[in-house]
């Protein structure tokens, strides 16, 4: 039987590129939703997932990442199978270049124009160093508006990071979110997340509350704060402009916190769907090992390696439900780095992924397999947020996930064609179930058209040498 | 790191921007990050720098190439070096500097008796190629993470502070007698006193009943809120002050001068003690300043000297040389164990205790002139020094030929031993140094060269444009000179490599672990035969007239070179300033240099030099 489907386009056209939350009309589905909405799903947040090396395209054993049909009707390839129960919740996005760190366009090192343009369409100005203005990644750029009277600003997350010639430091090669002045460093230490995040998920009843432990901790922190905070505006004073403006740096991160206190000691009514998330025990993962990490990843930190699926998994839960305790609106996964140098036990590879991206020669096999465990990972992120009910509608579909890499490819180094996967919302806001072809634009171009998701009405993104103007068709929605 | 060329290599050599090296004397100093690339990593393009004084033609602040033909940049060779007018006072920027996470560390220890290194907690600190030591503060811009951890550490330091009463006794002998009446006295002592340490200046009676006012209002809160819970909170709203994150500096009123302000009294105390100790003041450089000391150039000096002279400037000089050479990971370097058997972690370990004792002898013991025609404790005799320091592993790791004829070491105490000199000279040939710039189990002699040319020799060599560099061709040669051949007979490559590939064809001497080999083995891939050629280990220094035949000569033409001991200078002047330079620093630059070399190139009269320049000596007004 056929059904008489409405295209969301021909209720909008006319609208221009302007994103309107339109009432479901049931036909308009796909008939792919289990459950009618009668009320438009905004989208609210944004999460990204960085991982490394790009995908393996070409190689010995072929192209292993590439789907094959049409854009609604496609099959996914050996690497991304392990998302075909959430194929209609993601878009493959094919044919965006990071033309940004680019290394044959630009001066930018080839792994770290990658990190330093992904998520902010800047480019880095030599090798080691970052751009001279720092250029503002997407997160932040949304942040205030998605994370408005919400404890965090934004939170970015960490496993495995900082590996190889890094050396556990914040530099180039492990970067990838930017405010406007500086890197943002990832929190890394799992049970450090989980005491700063659900440590007291019960919140104090605030008020002159007498012997809530909780609620007097935050009022003494607060005093503390009050105090602090007055230091720095005496000694702003005293200082000349350029003094100053490092000292407002700090002091306007130092409201934040104070912030985060008050809406801590009076948060608004919790949401059903925040539950503190099981405590995972990681003996054995030392979040900060690469410390100790040698340039060419020969330092080998087994123990830490062998935690990282448990690890990466508690962290995914955590994220999860930071969103749904409504700590933020913005949030962000980072698998380890550029350098990538660890290894995987739990995969039988007893090399680090630099290795054999090209270290140890080029190695396919191996790669692909790395490569599809993270598409496992990311099937199991999309999952548990589909799962959190949010009040007539999951995580999922008030959120936009974006999953992507430094790299087109882990042997060339390239630029053009960049694995780029996003997830998410629902057909009234971005249509997934689809592979869309952008035809070799620059991925600026991407960052936009995300950023007009979210009513961001700008048209453009990033540095002004690069073609930052929104998706044409295929676009997003 | 080296990899294959993608298939449309000649396209995207056509694309290569032909001015792309131009050697840069006098530009400022590029940190080639280990094996990012087979070239020196290329630096952000700046405004001057670390200019040779009396050298080889380079202007202060100007890009002058080597003039060699083909390269577009502005050349120039041997010209007339320029003299500045030093007469003004032009310190330069001072930018507000934040304690780095190893001070915060130190001065936690020394504030509070604190030795956990709470900062570990910090999030991990900027990295970048600007910032070498880790102390730039055009690299410290607070993350929102970074305060939330001041916060939390800050708390574990004033539970730890606060935890006892012997512990609060440490901070003021009145917390042993504490009674309901004379507690609140008691925080007001506490206070008094390790405010002014914590602040490191004096303090205004007024910030002081802001802290007691702080103390009652916690002790407020509610009856659980002991005198130690109230004692704490002072001492965290210290301890997230910018009076104790941030070196404040105010300066004094300069008679004539509106534009700079002296830096005097406990802030050159600040100053003087973050550089040579990276910590706090103690109480004595704090009563010297208090004394009016360090209110004069020749007080400065004195000071300098004295906390030179003390045994906590030792970690601070090892600290710098960590940062400078590829040494910190030795212990953790891994060679594939069927070609180098006797290698290990306990080798590379000591290797690295090697060369810091080596380096400490000559800079704080040695009074004999070592290595002529060089002063003793000079850079230029580290580079050309005739001995090093092994005990019996290290010993018989080496074998009995890297020494002087009837050497003998046992036992694990390092101990002076004289090397064989036609094997073996300087800093640059220890095993250390030389396995320290591999980064696999095979050799390079590019990434040797760079680590010369950009951390010794301050050239900035950058990764030229559009140019994926190309791994040897394994089949192509039987030593590494002959697998990077291409390097100077294709003339796009030639235009840096000439400068490079010399600097690290000398080192071909030494392998992978830090061994001496006269030929190198080579198996052919395709016939499996083995090769054993013997080594041509020529080179030769840019700037410097004259070739070596090997490694032992080329240091010695390296220690000659004015761009080596400028270079050199600037490195510890930017790890004193806390910045990078600029070309308002010329004059900064000139003084410490001439003092340098007037010095014969003594690097602790280096460092006492960099307290006498104006950068160090003043600030421009607020």
């Amino acid at each position: 039987m056929t059904r008489f489907k409405l295209s969301r386009r021909t209720v909008i056209r006319g609208a221009g590129t302007i994103a309107i939350a339109l009432p479901w009309l049931e036909a308009m589905g796909g008939g792919r939703r289990a459950r009618a909405q009668t009320t438009p799903v905004p989208l609210k947040r944004l999460v990204t997932v960085y991982q490394p090396g790009g995908a393996v395209r070409s190689g010995s054993i072929g192209d292993k990442y590439t789907p094959t049909g049409s854009e609604t009707s496609f099959t996914l390839s050996p690497i991304l199978a392990p998302l075909q129960p959430m194929q209609s919740r993601i878009i493959v996005a094919d044919g965006l270049n990071l033309t940004c760190g680019d290394q044959s366009k630009y001066s930018v090192e080839q792994h770290q124009g990658g990190s330093v343009g992904l998520f902010t369409g800047g480019i880095q100005q030599g090798s080691g160093n970052y751009p001279p203005k720092m250029y503002p990644s997407i997160d932040q750029v949304l942040a205030p508006k998605l994370s408005a009277g919400k404890a965090y600003g934004s939170l970015q997350l960490a496993v495995r990071w900082a590996t190889g010639k890094s050396h556990g430091k914040l530099s180039p090669m492990n970067a990838l979110y930017f405010s406007d002045t500086a890197p943002i460093p990832p929190r890394l230490d799992p049970q450090d997340i989980f005491n700063t995040l659900f440590g007291s998920i019960t919140g104090g009843t605030g008020g002159t509350g007498g012997t809530d432990p909780n609620a007097l901790a935050l009022m003494r922190k607060k005093s503390i704060l009050d105090f602090v905070d007055k230091k720095y505006d005496a000694l702003k004073t005293k200082l000349g402009t350029d003094d100053r403006t490092r000292l407002d740096q700090h002091l306007s991160q130092l409201r934040d916190l104070e912030n985060r206190i008050v809406i801590t000691t009076t948060p608004p009514p919790p949401m059903s769907a925040c539950k503190q998330p099981t405590k995972v025990d990681t003996t054995g993962y030392n979040p900060t090992s690469a410390l100790n990490s040698a340039d060419d990843g020969s330092i080998k930190d087994t123990a830490t390696d062998m935690k990282i699926p448990t690890v990466g998994q508690f962290m995914m839960d955590m994220l999860v439900m930071a969103l749904a305790c409504d700590k933020t609106g913005v949030i962000s996964l980072q698998w380890t780095d550029t350098e990538a140098k660890h290894t995987f036990p739990w995969l039988n590879l007893p090399e680090h992924h630099h290795f054999y991206q090209h270290d140890g020669g080029f190695r396919p096999t191996e790669c692909t397999a790395i490569q599809t465990w993270y598409s496992q990972m990311h099937l199991a992120l999309l999952q548990k947020m589909q799962a959190i009910d949010m009040g007539g509608h999951s995580l999922l579909d008030e959120s936009v996930v974006f999953f992507g890499s430094e790299l087109a490819a882990p042997d060339s180094h390239a630029k053009n064609n960049m694995p780029v996967l996003l997830a998410g919302g629902t057909s009234a806001t971005m249509r997934t179930g689809r592979w869309i072809k952008c035809g070799g634009v620059p991925h600026n171009k991407l960052l936009t058209s995300l950023l007009n998701l979210f009513g961001d009405t700008r048209t453009s993104f990033g540095d002004s040498r690069v073609d930052s103007s929104a998706l044409k068709s295929p676009g997003l929605t | 790191m080296v990899k294959t060329a993608a298939p449309s290599g000649i396209a995207l050599l056509t694309a290569f921007a032909l001015s792309a090296c131009v050697g840069n004397i006098g530009s400022e100093h590029t940190r080639a990050t280990g094996g990012t690339s087979p070239v020196g990593t290329g630096g952000t393009p700046n405004t001057g720098g670390a200019a040779p004084i009396g050298g080889n033609g380079g202007s202060i602040s100007g890009v002058a190439g080597d003039g060699a033909a083909g390269v577009t940049g502005t050349g120039g060779t041997g010209g007339a070096p320029v003299v500045l007018d030093c007469s003004a006072t032009a310190p330069g920027r001072s930018p507000l500097r934040r304690l780095t996470t190893y001070e915060y560390n130190s001065t936690i220890r020394d504030l509070l008796g604190d030795t956990t290194n709470p900062g570990g907690a910090l999030p991990a600190q900027v990295d970048s190629k600007q910032n070498l030591f880790g102390n730039d503060a055009d690299e410290q811009s607070p993350s929102s993470l970074l305060i939330e951890k001041y916060q939390t550490v800050a708390e574990s330091v004033a539970a730890r502070a606060t935890a006892s009463t012997t512990a609060l006794a440490k901070l003021h002998s009145c917390a042993s007698s504490l009674t309901t009446s004379n507690e609140a006295a008691c925080a007001r002592m506490i206070a008094t006193s390790l405010a002014p340490r914590a602040y490191r200046r004096t303090v205004a009676t007024s910030e002081i009943d802001d802290l007691v006012a702080l103390y009652t209002n916690v002790r407020a809160l509610s009856t659980t809120m002991t005198f130690g819970s109230g004692v704490a909170a002072m001492i965290e709203a210290m301890l997230q002050s910018p009076d104790f994150l941030y070196r404040v500096e105010l300066g004094k009123a300069v008679a004539g001068n509106t534009a700079v302000k002296r830096i005097a009294g406990r802030e050159m105390a600040t100053r003087l003690s973050y550089l040579f100790w990276q910590t706090m003041p103690d109480a004595t450089l704090f009563q010297a300043a208090d004394a009016g000391m360090l209110d004069t150039n020749d007080g400065v000096r004195q000071q300098a000297q004295k906390l030179l002279d003390d045994p906590k400037s030792h970690p601070t000089v090892a600290f710098f040389f960590d940062n400078l050479l590829p040494i910190p990971d030795l212990a953790g370097l891994t060679r594939d164990a069927a070609t180098f058997p006797k290698w290990s972690s306990s080798i590379g370990s000591a290797m690295r205790t090697e060369v810091q004792r080596m380096l400490e002898y000559e800079i704080y013991e040695n009074t004999a002139q070592s290595a002529p025609p060089y002063a003793p404790g000079s850079w230029p005799a580290i580079l050309t020094a005739p001995y090093t320091f092994v005990n019996q592993s290290l010993f018989s790791y080496y074998g009995s030929a890297t020494f002087a004829a009837g050497t003998s070491v046992t036992g694990t105490t390092l101990t002076k031993v004289n090397l064989n000199t036609s094997q073996r000279l300087g800093l640059m040939t220890l095993g250390g140094m030389t396995a320290g710039s591999t980064i696999s189990s095979n050799t390079n002699p590019v990434l040797r060269g760079s680590f010369i040319i950009n951390k010794l020799m301050c050239r900035n060599v950058e990764l030229p444009v559009g140019f994926t560099p190309m791994a040897p061709d394994p089949y192509s040669g039987k030593t590494a000179r002959e697998r990077y051949s291409k390097h100077s007979s294709a003339a796009i490559c030639a235009q840096c490599h000439q400068y490079l590939d010399p600097l690290g064809f000398p080192f071909e001497n030494y392998d992978a672990v830090g061994q001496y080999r006269a030929s190198e083995k080579w198996t052919d891939p395709m016939t499996n035969t083995t090769y054993d050629t013997p080594i041509d280990a020529s080179g030769s220094v840019p700037g410097v007239s004259g070739s070596a035949k090997n490694a032992v000569e080329l240091v010695q033409l390296l220690a000659t070179s004015p761009e080596v001991g400028s270079c050199f200078a600037s490195h510890w002047i930017r790890f004193a300033y806390g910045r990078s330079l600029a070309d308002v620093d010329g004059c900064n630059q000139q003084t410490v240099v001439n003092a340098f070399k007037d010095a014969g190139y003594n690097v602790k009269q280096l460092l006492v030099a960099i307290t006498q320049s104006d950068g160090f000596l003043y600030r421009p007004a607020q």
